[in-house]
């Protein structure tokens, strides 16, 4: 079931949560929404679960409109960050609730419930745990607990919110893998929070940027990743540093330099250079292979070298301006702090410098 | 002797540094013993050992006189209906108050502390202003034949008000400690707001609740005050146990007024065990840590 949400408008107490959000989430995807606390997300979430009602706009499921239907009606699994695990009964009582609430005529039968529940724990790799109370699980069991309990009722939609927040990292990334093998397996429309970009990237189909209650970009990781809508998509996914240039014919000026930037898609005037890391190869002063990039070079001092999880970072200050721009250390690299070196510039993204 | 040699003549080392040396804990501990011995344990001894000085007849004599049971009766009739009123109330305004925001929320919580602020006599006063044959709404209540005052109405009332706080205190911060997510998720699953309310809230609040309600009891067979103001102290019909103890010591019957002492003694003493099984089996449900 695709959700289509139009132009939704939230206020909590004069603080503008959602400023006119728009955005179609197809059918069977894995949707991340990300963004900055104070974004709007959970709103966004909130308001197409029915946990909250949008001031301004609709939403659809499919070919109804869900935007006046109660909570009770939409028939959605809501998955909360702390779980929110019904702690006086035990997990398979948990995972049953959705199902015994039901009115008689729909309720399914006693054995049914327990098939169900049985069912749900083999999936979420719980069994055997069905008699147990929430209290005597780890965080990661609770909250595929709580996952089970939101699958049992088979929701239109599954909808999760910041659903590894409480986590561990290490217990974060098992259950990663573990939800996106879970969505395919069950195939719901699934849309969940999180404020983490390696989670939303790793793990979503597509990718919807929040800012300010608006949204900036939807899109697939990759796109996110490589040609960013804004500036503020630019320095929120991925690590990046922005260096002040002037557009001049297409053309990137910087102090000397004149630079072929790929995203100079912006009229002549003042902007901003957004450079990644991998957007720079850096060469020390006398290097073999210190030839200019495709986009031309830049010079600079290294004021920092940084070991990191996956290799060494180097940080750079570029000539002539007080900017520090990082760049990944080749394997060789010949000189430390202090040494003067060239950076090829082979990519980047420009934006206005008011954006 | 230099900074680093260890100070060898150092007697007393404390494992920490908020701890006391020995002679000053158990002197601290000494004192409070003490004071709780001397304001606390022997006058508890005392009111039994009054009660029976004359022997166990002359006590069961003093229970079992139809103005005593008519007291005993009475007290038991007004907690019947106080205690229940006040667990809806409390759990009624708990719930306002820890899921809902609205405007006038703070001075919601003010009122509900108000009447551990007045004293009870002044609430006494007030529902006579209000109910009395002098009162504001004492005109129409003749009119109508509805006696309040120096009737069971108004001493429920009275003990409706100054025992109001107890349940909803218990409540208010365990409910802001657990939120509203577990509601949420009950809704999300289907459940209406009744159900949700039932299998959900009130299991996650039982034993606070139940603490709260020891408490509310406690004090509405205990409280004095209040109930002294608009109860007209008619023997065998309007006096409450506390009442009949205070009439019963003034007319220098102290065996009497003793042994009824004794029961709200016990009273008190169960309410204290019950509190304490309460803290030590479920404290943390109470105080909403989990």
């Amino acid at each position: 079931m695709d959700i289509r949400v139009t132009d939704l408008a939230k206020e909590f107490g004069g603080a503008r949560a959602l400023r006119g959000v728009s955005l179609h989430i197809r059918s069977g995807e894995l949707m991340a929404l990300l963004g900055p606390s104070g974004s709007g997300k959970t709103t966004l979430l909130r308001i197409i679960a029915g946990l909250e009602r949008a001031e301004r706009g609709s939403v659809f499921f499919g070919e109804t409109d869900a935007t006046r239907l109660s909570v009770q009606q939409r028939h959605v699994g809501f998955v909360f960050q702390h779980y929110a695990l019904f702690r006086h009964m035990t997990v398979a009582d948990n995972i049953a609730y959705g199902l015994r609430v039901r009115r008689r005529s729909e309720r399914p039968s006693r054995a049914a419930i327990s098939a169900r529940v049985e069912e749900l724990l083999a999936l979420m790799q719980l069994e055997g745990y069905g008699g147990r109370h929430p209290a005597q699980l780890s965080g990661g069991q609770k909250q595929r607990v709580a996952l089970a309990r939101a699958l049992a009722v088979d929701p239109r939609v599954l909808l999760l919110d910041e659903p590894f927040g409480a986590l561990d990292a290490k217990v974060r990334k098992d259950l990663r893998a573990w939800l996106r093998q879970i969505h395919a397996q069950t195939g719901h429309t699934t849309v969940f929070v999180t404020h983490d970009q390696d989670e939303a990237l790793e793990l979503a189909d597509r990718v919807a940027i929040l800012n300010h209650g608006r949204i900036e970009q939807v899109g697939a990781p990759d796109e996110i990743h490589a040609q960013p809508a804004s500036a503020f998509v630019a320095s929120f996914v991925g690590d990046a540093a922005r260096v002040p240039v002037r557009v001049r014919g297409g053309k990137v000026v910087f102090g000397e330099e004149v630079l072929e930037a790929p995203g100079a898609a912006m009229a002549d005037g003042d902007g901003w250079l957004w450079l990644r890391p991998y957007d720079l190869r850096l060469a020390g002063e006398g290097d073999a292979d210190a030839a200019g990039g495709p986009a031309g070079q830049l010079g600079g001092v290294i004021v920092g070298v940084r070991r990191t999880a996956n290799g060494r970072r180097v940080e750079v200050r570029l000539h002539g301006l007080d900017v520090i721009v990082e760049a990944d250390a080749p394997a060789g690299l010949s000189c430390g702090e202090g040494g003067q070196v060239t950076l090829a510039v082979l990519g980047g993204r420009v934006f206005p410098e008011n954006s | 002797m230099s900074d680093l040699e260890p100070q060898r003549q150092r007697v007393y080392t404390p494992d920490s540094v908020v701890t006391e040396a020995p002679w000053a804990r158990a002197a601290i501990i000494a004192f409070a013993a003490a004071f709780l011995a001397l304001f606390l344990l022997l006058p508890l001894g005392l009111i039994f050992h009054e009660a029976l000085s004359k022997g166990f007849d002359a006590y069961w004599q003093a229970l079992t006189d139809p103005d005593a049971v008519s007291a005993i009766r009475l007290t038991l009739l007004v907690a019947a209906i106080a205690v229940p009123l006040n667990l809806v109330f409390g759990v009624a305004a708990s719930w306002a108050i820890a899921k809902f925001d609205f405007p006038g929320k703070s001075f919601l919580i003010t009122l509900v502390d108000l009447p551990f602020s007045v004293s009870p006599v002044v609430a006494g006063l007030v529902y006579v202003l209000l109910f009395g044959a002098q009162g504001l709404l004492g005109p129409w209540l003749q009119e109508h034949n509805i006696q309040i005052v120096f009737a069971l109405p108004g001493i429920v009332l009275a003990t409706v008000f100054v025992t109001f706080p107890f349940v909803a205190r218990e409540l208010i911060p365990l409910m802001q400690e657990q939120g509203t997510a577990d509601e949420e998720a009950a809704l999300t699953l289907g459940a209406s707001g009744l159900r949700a309310f039932l299998t959900v809230t009130l299991p996650n609040i039982r034993w606070a609740l139940l603490y709260g309600v020891l408490l509310c009891n406690a004090r509405a067979m205990g409280e004095f005050g209040a109930v002294s103001v608009v109860s007209g102290h008619i023997r065998g019909l309007t006096n409450t146990m506390p009442l009949h103890v205070e009439i019963l010591y003034n007319e220098y019957n102290f065996v009497a007024a003793f042994a009824v002492a004794s029961l709200l003694a016990i009273l008190a003493l169960v309410t204290l065990i019950g509190k304490t099984i309460l803290e030590w089996r479920y404290g943390e449900a109470i105080s909403g840590r989990h």
